[in-house]
């Protein structure tokens, strides 16, 4: 009899929660919503010979592609996900004019904030066969700025260096 | 499914279930959101920690980086004559008595399904070679540890000692009811097999016959899946196909070539080969293109596999091929000569790492524990590798290969090494890439995906160290909050202590020989698709409807919406949501959905990802970043985002399934099953559902078939 009378009970509770509940998420009354946007820059900087161990000094310049998906859900902080396409940056060595290409690509999850810095690195390497085996590593730092009632991205300014 | 006489109970935990849901809703109404996780306001609790919704994990004084991270432990592959009694095709019905607790009577010692549906597909084209025998059981002190490799290549770990089941020298051991594994031993284990070798994976219930005796988490009955791999689905692990306490059951692992039975049918193709034991190798049936290498098995109990996995039914299981040998020095235009070392003609070790991440959290007496009521997902406190806590490991001054697989319940990794080099990603989800793609960070790692790289350490003096870090902080269940840089991740900027270092590579010396390993380019292109056929949508949503009752279904807070349904479905393993045609390739578009992240495994044969939108923007492209143009079995959708994938139906038939690994949300109910039709011939169209007792599997009709279905 306990027994039963113990399970009446979470029957009953669950029945009156899950009324209530059903009650609150029809009248949930803000939604997610998503908000894309793409901004392409210029960015250059140097990869300096004394970090990477190289001989001479890389010098990047070239377009890089950031999509800010903002994700504004009001149950959670709002996230945006950075996405970072720099493969079209070329590098050249400063001695040789030797060509560097990279394998720039990130997706990174951020807090959204009306600016942030991101610092990401990424894997630079002689265009040459199997020169990806020697890889080198290049700081990408990048400046976002938002909207905050848009939530999309209205400036990014960029750098490349070394760690 | 459930026990006679336990309908009760199943329908008490599903009304507990719902009340604890409806409960918590009302604590957000009453108290707002931080009421979800009172530990954690926004990001990490007042203390600072993971909500793990338990008590931080003691850690007993223990200091990072001191104790070796062990090899994984291999299991022993032996004669099929071993197996008493001999595998059968169709299961082996032979009775025994049924122990009380399980309802008495007599039922069958097999408990996979009877009859010819559950019969092995191809068990008299591909007999099994080998007979791999494990338990299902408590943990235990192992006295049999065999690491594949000599101790100096194990950071001076000595197999003779007896490894005690703990994460840490200094912490207890874990007991029989806190951590379940194969054999009941640490390290995980690891199977090594090859193409062409059929396996007998023969698993014996060994867990308390009571299902009560768990520890506080875990249920006693089991169903491992062999993840991704290509077999007919009674060997897949389906999660209704489970077995009992003093049951066992045969899976029969084939290990062939996606395609054997349309593509290269004469094995003419000397690019589809497998090794032999004398350095050469056998051409094949199958499309090479196919070839896989990284898997792992884990349980697959309906609306339990958190819990399971979690604590601790998991192994790894390498698959060698001739293009992916395992012998680096082996040069016959076909092997890749990935590192991995030469003694043996192939499957050597030495360079060649498995490594298993799981975060962990303990109780008060350092006994595994885990949070069952936040269905969120689970995210523990104290990171493992080879469930061991923050370990070193020892290498030498060359290139090492590392499978690295995601064994957590919900947590996502982000790596990269400490001085920010290079590692090089040779393979995803177990399927060699087309070209390697050299990183400096990988991309989060989603729940079960497996990250195959190359680092390599000659480019560091003997005697240094660099680390392993997680970049990714993730404080709730559902998604990372956000990716560190690597010098926050260092400087220790979070409240998430799973972020920083994690495992110290320890460079202690030149290599014993050359290293002559190599990363070529091209690796593996992928095959080519034939035509689609067919397209199906798939939307992975947080709130769901149930439209059975059945005992195969179940009820929670996430679901799939198949084709276009307004309402997403809570799981029902009796619901047939999907039956691509034997023989075709479909396009399946998967959606997911905001404040969430979803990792969704489709099992069965890897697909290829035709794109993204909505996550990855690259002009011109199709949104598929690098390390994702090869084959994928994980789909990772990210918040808010779509991926559209090509999978092939072919060579097997069966039941099979497709769900979200993020473990908690599977269980809780983000699962369909899907099956492959075949026109009714041989099997019956629709495929019954097993229905599994201690006393003998019964089947059933399914209880729905969506519209779009078939």
């Amino acid at each position: 009899m306990k027994m039963y009378r113990g399970l009446s009970r979470v029957i009953i509770l669950s029945l009156l929660g899950g009324a209530l509940g059903s009650l609150f998420v029809a009248v949930r009354p803000a939604h997610a919503q998503v908000t894309t946007s793409t901004f392409t820059l210029q960015v250059s900087g140097t990869a300096s010979a004394a970090v990477t161990g190289l001989p001479e000094a890389v010098t990047f310049a070239g377009p890089l592609v950031v999509t800010a998906t903002v994700m504004s859900d009001p149950t959670r902080p709002t996230g945006v996900l950075v996405s970072i396409d720099g493969r079209g940056v070329k590098g050249t060595g400063s001695k040789t004019g030797t060509v560097y290409l990279n394998e720039c690509e990130a997706n990174l999850t951020r807090l959204f904030a009306a600016t942030d810095v991101i610092k990401t690195t990424f894997a630079f390497f002689k265009d040459a066969a199997g020169s990806y085996l020697t890889s080198k590593t290049g700081l990408l730092t990048l400046n976002l700025s938002y909207d905050t009632a848009t939530l999309s991205l209205v400036n990014v300014t960029g750098s490349i260096g070394t760690l | 499914m459930r026990l006679p006489g336990e309908r009760t109970k199943s329908r008490l935990r599903d009304f507990i279930r719902i009340g604890l849901m409806s409960g918590a809703l009302l604590l957000v109404i009453t108290e707002g959101l931080g009421a979800l996780a009172p530990s954690a306001p926004a990001f990490g609790g007042s203390d600072g920690g993971v909500p793990t919704g338990l008590p931080p994990s003691p850690t007993f004084g223990i200091q990072k980086f001191t104790q070796p991270m062990p090899r994984l432990d291999l299991l022993p592959r032996n004669a099929v004559s071993t197996l008493v009694p001999a595998p059968t095709e169709q299961a082996n019905t032979t009775q025994q008595a049924v122990d009380p607790a399980l309802g008495g009577g007599s039922g069958p010692i097999e408990g996979r399904p009877p009859g010819p549906i559950w019969a092995h597909q191809g068990f008299a084209r591909f007999p099994p070679k080998v007979a791999v025998e494990v338990t299902m059981e408590g943990a235990k002190i192992n006295s049999a540890y065999t690491p594949g490799v000599s101790s100096s290549l194990n950071s001076g770990i000595d197999p003779t000692t007896p490894f005690r089941p703990r994460f840490h020298p200094s912490l207890p051991d874990q007991g029989p009811l806190a951590m379940w594994t194969f054999n009941g031993t640490l390290p995980p284990k690891l199977l090594l097999g090859r193409y062409a070798e059929p396996i007998l994976f023969r698993e014996h219930n060994k867990l308390p016959v009571d299902k009560t005796q768990n520890g506080g988490f875990g249920i006693h009955t089991i169903s491992t899946h062999e993840h991704n791999g290509h077999h007919g689905a009674e060997n897949d692990g389906f999660t209704g196909a489970f077995f009992f306490p003093n049951q066992f059951y045969d899976y029969h692992w084939p290990v062939v070539l996606a395609g054997f039975t349309s593509i290269n049918t004469g094995a003419t193709d000397p690019q589809a080969a497998t090794p032999d034991d004398t350095g050469g190798k056998v051409n094949i049936a199958g499309d090479w293109h196919e070839t896989m290498s990284t898997h792992w098995f884990h349980d697959h109990m309906f609306s339990f596999t958190s819990q399971n996995v979690y604590k601790g039914m998991a192994a790894m299981f390498n698959i060698y091929s001739a293009k992916d040998r395992g012998n680096e020095a082996i040069n016959d235009g076909v092997n890749l000569r990935l590192p991995s070392g030469t003694a043996k003609s192939w499957a050597n070790l030495d360079y060649d790492v498995n490594i298993m991440l799981a975060d962990k959290a303990w109780d008060a007496n350092g006994q595994l524990a885990f949070n069952k009521f936040d269905f969120d997902g689970f995210l523990g406190d104290r990171m493992t590798v080879n469930l061991v806590d923050n370990p070193f490991f020892e290498v030498e001054a060359r290139k090492y290969r590392f499978r690295i697989l995601n064994a957590a319940v919900s947590r996502f990794f982000k790596l990269a090494l400490s001085d920010g080099s290079t590692m090089i990603q040779i393979a995803n989800d177990g399927n060699l890439l087309p070209h390697p793609v050299p990183l400096t960070e990988l991309d989060e790692m989603g729940i079960a995906e497996r990250y195959d790289v190359v680092i390599d350490f000659s480019r560091y003096a003997v005697g240094s160290k660099v680390w392993w870090v997680n970049l990714t902080q993730q404080t709730n269940g559902k998604e990372p909050d956000q990716d560190l840089s690597l010098q926050q991740a260092l400087a220790g900027s979070t409240v998430d202590p799973v972020v920083g270092k994690f495992l110290e590579f320890r460079i202690v010396r030149a290599p014993a020989a050359p290293d002559v390993s190599q990363v070529p380019d091209p690796m593996i292109p992928n095959p080519v698709l034939p035509v689609v056929t067919r397209t199906r949508t798939f939307e992975f949503k947080d709130r769901a409807t149930q439209t059975t009752t059945g005992s195969t279904s179940f009820t929670g807070p996430w679901g799939i919406a198949t084709d276009g349904q307004r309402d997403a479905l809570d799981a029902d393993y009796g619901r047939i949501s999907a039956a691509p045609a034997f023989g075709t390739t479909e396009q399946w578009t998967l959606q997911g959905g905001f404040g969430w992240d979803h990792p969704i495994h489709i099992h069965f044969e890897e697909g290829q990802i035709i794109s993204r939108s909505g996550s990855f923007s690259r002009s011109g492209s199709n949104n598929v970043p690098a390390w994702e143009q090869g084959r994928k079995d994980v789909y990772r959708l990210r918040p808010g985002g779509t991926v559209t994938i090509a999978m092939q139906f072919r060579d097997w038939g069966g039941m099979f399934m497709e769900h979200c690994h993020n473990t908690v949300h599977e269980d809780n109910a983000m699962l369909l099953r899907w099956e492959i039709d075949n026109g009714g011939s041989p099997f019956l169209r629709p495929l019954p559902t097993p229905i599994a007792t201690p006393q003998g599997v019964t089947f059933i009709p399914p209880d729905e078939i969506l519209p779009t279905a078939f």
